[in-house]
């Protein structure tokens, strides 16, 4: 309260051009004021961080990358999970993604799996299911396509 | 029951003479057609569903939790009745909440969506999530069908303040839990460019101050004519935008959009979201 007598104080122009209809409390508290402040700021921010993003934004094409997290066996089968990272500005949309088990130039097994999306500069995990142990074998995990959102 | 009063003086003026279980009885069909006309299209939205079993556990307790003093705040800001103790209020929103409860169950049990085979994880996690919206409707539709509108805040001036917020809150929360589960939703942010969401914010804040214009200049709400536009933008528009927003990102992070995600593109899913948050944030009043 004594917050907002000050506020009245120092706004006693405005206060008169405003003056209350019922005689009372039509003068807007401190509160109403910081809060405005404060969502101004958020607001503000968020349009200047995605201009700046519009700016800086140069080649548009996702930049696919597939790293090879861990193999994990279950039951009689091996899991190898991956994540798949975009680093490029723009986001694919149906990312085939293929991993091949190779044994001495000979592909012994071979395992698929679609992403919907993987947005730009963001990740998805993911995992394919081999019969044999990746890791008696040579393991390649590659992004195979992508279509636009 | 309490709303007795209310339901009588309002609507059956003249008729009188209704049995205590009649009278409530109408309360829970009030409640039960609000619950319907607001959850139905989640009911049938399949993105809904599936929401109810792979989302994160943690976050759809938070939002169970958090829905109750939600519901018990809205109950005593707009609702059916002139609340005055938090005991009613507490009571109007376990009401709701078990409305909402009992008819996102026998929709979905009448969908088939639920059935007795599943696991009861599923069927829980299925029925939890959509109680939340249907109890909002719940609320609301035994002020709405009762006749009566959301009340203009009561009490100081702050709190008056207070309650205009957290009704953009719930019209935000109301209409984001409608559209952020689609899959249109976060398919729209990745066709946008930046330029694209940029305009998007301009265009909700505008439309938000159209809203504030026609709504509040009703001589009751703490506008006044003579109020410089600044001051009611600031005050309102732009608040109420950044509530709207925040909604977005709680609903977004809620429904597991966020994870592994760029900052940028968590930006450019809010303003998408933001889009309908802030209208049912500025349309609040008419909606709820």
């Amino acid at each position: 309260m004594d917050a907002r007598l000050k506020k009245q104080n120092e706004n006693g122009k405005s206060q008169a051009q405003q003056a209350p209809k019922d005689g009372g409390s039509s003068q807007p508290s401190i509160i109403e004021w910081i809060v405005g402040t404060v969502s101004a700021l958020l607001t503000l921010a968020m349009i200047g961080f995605l201009s700046y993003h519009a700016f800086e934004k140069q080649n548009t094409i996702p930049q696919l990358a597939v790293v090879v997290e861990e193999i994990r066996p279950v039951d009689d089968v091996y899991h190898a999970a991956f994540r798949i990272v975009n680093e490029g500005n723009a986001t694919a949309a149906g990312v085939l993604v293929v991993g091949e088990l190779r044994s001495g130039g000979e592909v012994v097994e071979e395992r698929e799996v679609t992403f919907d999306y993987v947005p730009s500069l963001s990740e998805r995990q993911g995992a394919l299911i081999f019969e044999n142990d990746p890791s008696t074998h040579n393991l390649q995990i590659e992004p195979h396509g992508y279509s636009e959102p | 029951m309490r709303h007795q009063d209310d339901t009588s003086s309002v609507n059956e003026e003249g008729r009188g003479g209704f049995s205590l279980p009649a009278v409530a009885a109408t309360g829970l069909a009030r409640g039960l057609g609000g619950a319907l006309i607001f959850s139905l299209p989640m009911l049938m939205t399949m993105e809904m569903w599936w929401l109810g079993f792979y989302l994160d556990r943690f976050r759809l307790v938070l939002l169970l939790i958090l829905n109750i003093p939600l519901l018990t705040l809205l109950s005593h800001q707009a609702g059916f009745e002139e609340t005055s103790e938090w005991r009613d209020d507490l009571r109007d929103a376990a009401t709701a909440y078990g409305i909402g409860i009992v008819s996102s169950t026998l929709v979905l049990t009448g969908f088939g969506i639920i059935t007795v085979g599943m696991p009861l994880d599923e069927i829980v996690g299925k029925i939890a999530i959509q109680s939340v919206p249907a109890s909002i409707g719940a609320l609301l539709g035994r002020s709405q069908l009762g006749g009566g509108k959301a009340k203009l805040p009561q009490g100081s001036e702050e709190e008056a303040y207070g309650g205009e917020l957290l009704l953009m809150a719930v019209g935000a929360l109301f209409l984001g839990l409608n559209v952020a589960p689609t899959e249109e939703m976060i398919l729209i942010s990745y066709k946008m460019t930046e330029w694209h969401a940029i305009a998007i914010i301009a265009v909700s804040i505008l439309l938000m101050h159209g809203f504030v214009y026609a709504l509040e200049f009703k001589g009751e709400s703490p506008l006044y004519p003579d109020t410089p536009w600044w001051s009611a933008f600031l005050r309102f528009t732009v608040v109420g935008y950044a509530i709207a927003a925040l909604v977005s990102l709680y609903v977004l992070w809620t429904f597991g959009r966020t994870e592994d995600v760029s900052l940028s593109q968590i930006l450019m899913s809010v303003t998408v979201l933001g889009f309908p948050t802030s209208i049912g944030a500025a349309a609040a009043r008419l909606i709820l």
